[in-house]
C-alpha cells in the first residue's frame, strides 16, 4: 500500500470513526431488541389472524401454520400466506392473507371454503385508510356483501345505489377508492391462488 | 464558552418547550403526525410518548458525544442515533401495543424525519451539557404532548361525542348521546381546522401576555 493511500485511509478513519463506532454499537443493540421482541410480534400477528378467522368461520375455529402459495399478482411474483381454518380437527376453509391497494396499502384476510368455491367473507388485518372515510370498509354493512359470493368468478363493483346481487358489490359513497380497492384485492388474490388451494384441498381429502 | 454563557439554562429550556417554543404551536414542526394521528386521543398520546422516548434518548446521546462531533458529520450522527431509537420504539409498540401500532401505521417509523428531534439535537444537545439537553428534551416532549392532545381532544369529542375511544373501549361520553358526530373532524379537513383555530388562540394568548 502506497504512503498516499495509507494516509488517505487514516484520514478517512480519523473523520468517520465516530459514525462507524455508533453504527456498529446501534446495530448490535438493535439485533438484541429484535431477538427480544420478534417472538411476541409473530405471536401478536398469529393471534390477530386467528381472531379474524373466528369472526368469519365462527366460534371454535383455530388455525395452523400457513400454506405459502407462489402466485403472480399484477405481474409480480408473490408468496401468499393461506391459513387453514380448522374446526373440531377438520379443515373447513382457508384464510388468504391478501395484499392490495385502496387509498393506501390494504392487508385483508379473505375467507373461502375448503374447495375455494365460495367466499366466506373478508376481514381487515391492516388498514391505513383515512379514519372516518376509507376505514368504513371495516363495517359489517360493507363486508357483509362478500359473504357467500362465488369465488370462481370476479366480483363486480357497482355504485352505492345500484341494485346488487349475484357477483355485484355496492361501493361505499364517499369511500369509492377504498371500497373498490377491497374488491380488486379480493379478485386479484383469489384469481391468483384459487386453483392451487382447490388442488391442496383435493390432496387433503 | 462565550456562546454557552449566552444560551438558556436547563430550567428556561424546559419552560420554553411548553409554550414559548412549543414545537407545534410556535415552531410549527412535526406537522405530519400532528395532522395524521390526532383523530383519536389514544393515538395522539401514544405518538407523543414514542416521540418523547426518541427525543430524550437522542438528546442524551448527542449531548454526551458533542465534543467529538465533527461539523460536517453531525447531521449523519443525529440521523443514525434517531433512527436507532425509532426502530427500538417501533419494535416495542408492535410487541406490546399491537393494536396501537396498527392504528399509527407508518407514522411511528416516520418519527425518524420528525424535525422536532433533529432540531433539538442541533439547537441544544450538540451545544450544551447533558443536564440542559435532557431538560430541553423533556420540555419539548411535554410541549408536543400538550399540542397533540389538545388537538385530539377537540377532534375526537366533536367527531364522536366521546373521548378516549379505542377498538376495545367505547370511551367516555362527553357530549349528549344525541350529538350527531361531525365526521369531518376525523378527516384531514378537521385536523387542519382544529390546528388553525387552536394556533390562533395560542397566538392571541401570547400577544396578550406580552402586552
Amino acid at each position: 500500500m502506497s504512503e498516499e493511500s495509507k494516509n488517505g485511509l487514516l484520514h478517512y478513519f480519523g473523520q468517520a470513526w465516530l459514525v462507524i463506532v455508533l453504527a456498529v454499537a446501534f446495530g448490535i443493540a438493535l439485533a438484541g431488541v429484535e431477538s427480544l421482541t420478534r417472538p411476541r410480534i409473530l405471536q401478536n400477528r398469529k393471534d390477530l389472524i386467528a381472531r379474524r378467522l373466528v369472526e368469519m368461520f365462527g366460534q371454535g375455529t383455530t388455525t395452523d401454520a400457513p400454506e405459502v402459495v407462489e402466485a403472480t399478482i399484477d405481474g409480480r411474483s408473490r408468496k401468499v400466506e393461506c391459513y387453514p381454518a380448522i374446526r373440531e380437527g377438520e379443515q373447513i376453509g382457508w384464510g388468504i392473507l391478501a395484499e392490495g391497494k385502496g387509498y393506501d396499502t390494504l392487508l385483508l384476510l379473505v375467507g373461502v371454503d375448503l374447495p375455494a368455491k365460495k367466499i366466506i367473507g373478508y376481514r381487515v388485518v391492516k388498514i391505513l385508510e383515512t379514519p372516518g372515510i376509507g376505514d368504513r370498509i371495516e363495517q359489517p354493512e360493507f363486508y357483509g356483501q362478500f359473504e357467500d359470493k362465488d369465488a370462481r368468478g370476479p366480483l363486480e363493483a357497482v355504485g352505492p345505489d345500484t341494485p346488487a346481487g349475484g357477483q355485484k358489490v355496492n361501493t361505499i359513497s364517499g369511500a369509492t377508492i377504498s371500497s373498490k380497492g377491497v374488491i380488486e384485492t379480493v379478485n386479484k388474490n383469489l384469481q391468483a391462488v384459487r386453483e392451487q388451494l382447490a388442488k391442496l384441498a383435493g390432496e387433503k381429502q | 464558552m462565550a456562546e454557552a454563557m449566552r444560551l438558556p439554562g436547563p430550567a428556561r429550556r424546559f419552560r420554553n418547550g411548553l409554550l414559548d417554543d412549543n414545537p407545534i404551536y410556535r415552531q410549527v414542526l412535526g406537522m405530519c403526525p400532528t395532522l395524521a394521528v390526532t383523530a383519536t386521543l389514544a393515538g395522539a398520546v401514544t405518538m407523543a410518548g414514542a416521540t418523547a422516548f426518541v427525543l430524550i434518548m437522542a438528546s442524551t446521546v448527542v449531548a454526551l458525544l458533542r465534543k467529538r462531533l465533527k461539523g460536517h458529520l453531525r447531521i449523519l450522527v443525529f440521523t443514525l442515533t434517531i433512527a436507532a431509537f425509532v426502530t427500538v420504539v417501533d419494535r416495542f409498540l408492535q410487541a406490546y401495543l399491537f393494536e396501537m401500532s396498527n392504528l399509527l401505521g407508518p407514522y411511528v417509523p416516520l418519527i425518524i424525519v420528525n424535525c422536532i428531534i433533529i432540531c433539538r439535537c442541533e439547537v441544544c444537545a450538540a451545544r450544551q451539557g447533558l443536564g440542559t439537553a435532557v431538560a430541553d428534551a423533556f420540555g419539548q416532549a411535554l410541549g408536543f404532548l400538550v399540542g397533540l392532545t389538545s388537538i385530539a381532544v377537540v377532534r375526537e369529542i366533536l367527531a364522536t361525542g366521546r373521548i378516549f375511544v379505542t377498538k376495545t373501549y367505547p370511551g367516555l361520553q362527553v357530549l349528549p348521546s344525541s350529538w350527531p358526530g361531525w365526521s369531518i373532524m376525523q378527516g384531514p379537513a378537521g385536523a387542519f381546522i382544529t390546528l388553525g383555530v387552536l394556533m390562533g388562540l395560542v397566538n392571541c394568548y401570547s400577544m396578550r401576555k406580552r402586552k
